[in-house]
């Protein structure tokens, strides 16, 4: 007989002791666990993917109709909230199971505080899993760099790249952080004078002689990289990949990031040519002082082409899931389909790089295709991006560091707490160990939304906004000073300002 | 050893190395200030948000070394140049013209950065690139040979871009000691 390995004796510890509570929870899951096999984790986060702009959440364009024949056996949260509104702060909670005001990441291209870059999915899981993580996104490989040291497999930013560059980046590993501060700065930021003409010349040139006829828009790419894809490549990478991991590394847990539906939106014509000129009118909404200053009509042409990329990228899942499903992969696998942020169209703001915190740059979906589910099940219960982790630790049989600021999500061991306070923040402009005197912060309990403008000088430099988001979704008429809310606002303002107290205490 | 009549006539298609030095430091001098500058912003805009001065530091080490591969990228260019064409047209005035090239081609580039945005590489927009290259070619072409007229026709314009070349070698001893610091640096960094 062979020796038993620490993974051994772990599967078997799982298999006894979450059986009971996973079987009633979804009936299919005993094939799962006559094996004593932990399950497989994919996540699958598509940057910049606002939950208002998708048809599975009400969106009247027809933008997911993939997700919305997956979503017939999946868990789909209705009311899920990324915890900050661009890639540092939303990919870090998701990956820390921590407010941005705690782990720190707060800042564009910031990382993790130090202390606390062990604190994340990949170390929780530990060795029993295989841990793949990927990106395209190159704030969010600052991240994964940090936690490198957590991660089995982390695999180069261009892997699925028809161009891209990748060498530079891997040629520093032990001090890559900085290194590739730097060389983004020298090469993409034109921080150097010679090397980024050089670079620039050579990628452009490349990019020339890919044929990209059925794109009208160009290649899908990065915002600033020089990188081009195509998201059939992409999908194809990712599809591979998982079947590779299935075969030669399971139990894995893979985390995929990917960039689309992220500015620049390229859709293939075809998903372009779907709501180019369908007469969909957006509702109008006066323009915000902290706004980009867009024109309407600009915001109108850019929801257009984002409106497409959906299209594109649905029917992409599409096809990765069907043929999951056909290989059996989903059989023992958590298939979670999230963002890190969302995207406005809105306010004369558009893209997410904002101080606001509008439903529509916070609200972002969270679909889970759990083993043996045959149904779908929707929760309304607010959820956000900080209960993945424990969620996921939970299933996978491990204890949930008190550390932890999430909760389990609601039909995956959580209950529905309708007293539930949710917490997002954006204070890009103000230092990560300081304070926080220049910050946005929105507080979501039940229907109400109290949003806190501070330190942007002007009227903004300590303001609130008050919604009720079931009366009121777009976020028109504030009610902080109508007088039959005033509880309300009076209590939620109070949770809000104790709260950032605490956060700040540590670091005044 | 003694040196053989073909190399002679070889290294004599090349500048002497007095003549080099001052060109090579007005590359230097440009590339490494235009690095500073631009990561001086960054510094305040971002880097001091969340980092500490060791990885700040770190950061300026890797960039000083970057501006150094690019300062000798810079003067290969010119000396293969000089190699090639006729020792009238360069090599026997480097000095001069080979500063005024440096300058100008530097300084188009710097032009062209500061009239667009940041980004590089959206604003390079695969529709324009050969737009694009034909007028930096085109201004670069125009103030070189402008200025290399002047340099000619005007003894004083000449001897003031001597002079301006000769003063850039303070900064080599500057910048080069800092590289070398740098290199040092880099190596700890990685080590591990």
């Amino acid at each position: 007989m062979g020796k038993i390995t620490r993974r051994d004796f772990l599967r078997l510890v799982w298999g006894l002791s979450s059986t009971t509570i996973l079987a009633k929870i979804f009936p299919g899951t005993s094939k799962l666990k006559s094996e004593n096999q932990l399950p497989n984790f994919i996540i699958l986060v598509c940057d910049a993917m606002t939950a208002r702009n998708l048809s599975l959440y009400g969106y009247s364009r027809k933008t997911t109709p993939n997700l919305e024949r997956l979503a017939e056996r999946a868990l789909v949260y209705h009311r899920h909230y990324s915890n900050g509104n661009y890639t540092t702060p939303g990919t870090s909670s998701l990956l820390t199971g921590l407010r941005p005001w705690t782990h720190r990441a707060i800042n564009g291209s910031g990382i993790i505080k130090r202390q606390l870059s062990f604190h994340n999915i990949f170390h929780f899981l530990g060795k029993d899993y295989f841990r793949m993580a990927y990106t395209q996104n190159y704030w969010a490989d600052y991240l994964l760099d940090q936690l490198s040291s957590d991660i089995d497999s982390l695999l180069p930013l261009a892997s699925f790249d028809v161009i891209g560059q990748g060498a530079i980046d891997q040629a520093f590993r032990n001090d890559s952080v900085v290194a590739r501060h730097s060389i983004e700065r020298m090469i993409y930021f034109s921080n150097s004078l010679l090397l980024s003409f050089i670079t620039s010349l050579y990628y452009q040139n490349q990019v020339k002689r890919i044929p990209a006829n059925d794109h009208p828009f160009g290649l899908p790419s990065g915002n600033y990289f020089p990188h081009r894809y195509t998201l059939e490549g992409l999908f194809e990478g990712i599809t591979n990949k998982v079947l590779e991991m299935e075969t030669e590394a399971a139990p894995f847990f893979a985390y995929f990031h990917i960039f689309p539906p992220h500015w620049p939106y390229r859709p293939r014509q075809e998903f372009f040519d779907l709501f180019y000129q369908d007469g969909y009118r957006p509702v109008v909404k006066p323009e915000h002082r902290l706004s980009h200053d867009s024109s309407q009509a600009k915001l109108n042409a850019y929801r257009n082409q984002y409106d497409g990329y959906l299209a594109n990228i649905d029917a992409e899942i599409g096809k990765l899931i069907a043929t999951l499903e056909k290989q059996g992969v989903l059989d023992h696998t958590y298939f979670i389909i999230t963002s890190d942020h969302g995207e406005s169209f809105e306010r004369g703001m558009s893209g997410h790089f904002t101080p606001l915190l509008y439903e529509t740059l916070i609200r972002i979906p969270l679909i889970i295709i759990a083993p043996g589910n045959q149904s779908r099940k929707d929760c309304f219960t607010l959820t956000n991006s900080i209960d993945i982790l424990p969620t996921i630790l939970t299933i996978a049989g491990k204890e949930i560091p008190s550390s932890c600021e999430g909760s389990l999500l609601p039909r995956l061991g959580g209950s529905d707490d309708p007293k539930r306070s949710i917490i997002t923040m954006d204070a890009k402009e103000n230092p990560a160990f300081k304070p926080l005197k220049r910050a946005t912060f929105a507080l979501i309990r039940g229907n109400y939304k109290l949003i806190y403008y501070l330190g942007y000088g002007g009227m903004y430099q300590d303001y609130y906004e008050f919604y009720n988001l079931e009366e009121d979704p777009e976020e028109l008429q504030d009610l902080k000073s109508m007088t039959n809310y005033q509880t309300v606002f009076s209590e939620m303002k109070q949770e809000l300002l104790t709260a950032i107290e605490a956060a700040n205490q540590q670091y005044s | 050893m003694v040196i053989g009549k073909k190399e002679m006539s070889f290294l004599n298609r090349f500048p002497k190395i007095q003549q080099i030095i001052p060109v090579y430091a007005v590359g230097v001098t440009l590339l490494y200030s235009w690095t500073i500058f631009r990561a001086t912003k960054d510094f305040s805009a971002n880097w001091s948000l969340f980092l500490n001065v060791g990885d700040i530091l770190g950061l300026f080490s890797y960039m000083l070394v970057g501006d150094f591969l690019e300062s000798l990228l810079m003067i290969c260019s010119l000396l293969l140049l000089s190699f090639l064409l006729p020792r009238n047209l360069l090599t026997n005035k480097f000095n001069k013209r080979g500063s005024i090239l440096a300058i100008t081609f530097l300084c188009s580039i710097m032009v062209f950065y500061l009239r667009s945005s940041e980004y590089l590489f959206p604003n390079m927009g695969i529709e324009n690139i050969n737009w694009w290259i034909v007028t930096f070619v085109f201004i670069f072409t125009v103030s070189a040979l402008v200025l290399l007229a002047a340099g000619e026709s005007f003894q004083m314009f000449g001897k003031f871009v001597e002079s301006i070349a000769d003063r850039c070698i303070i900064f080599l001893y500057f910048y080069l000691p800092l590289t070398f610091l740098s290199i040092v640096a880099i190596i700890f960094r990685n080590i591990g």
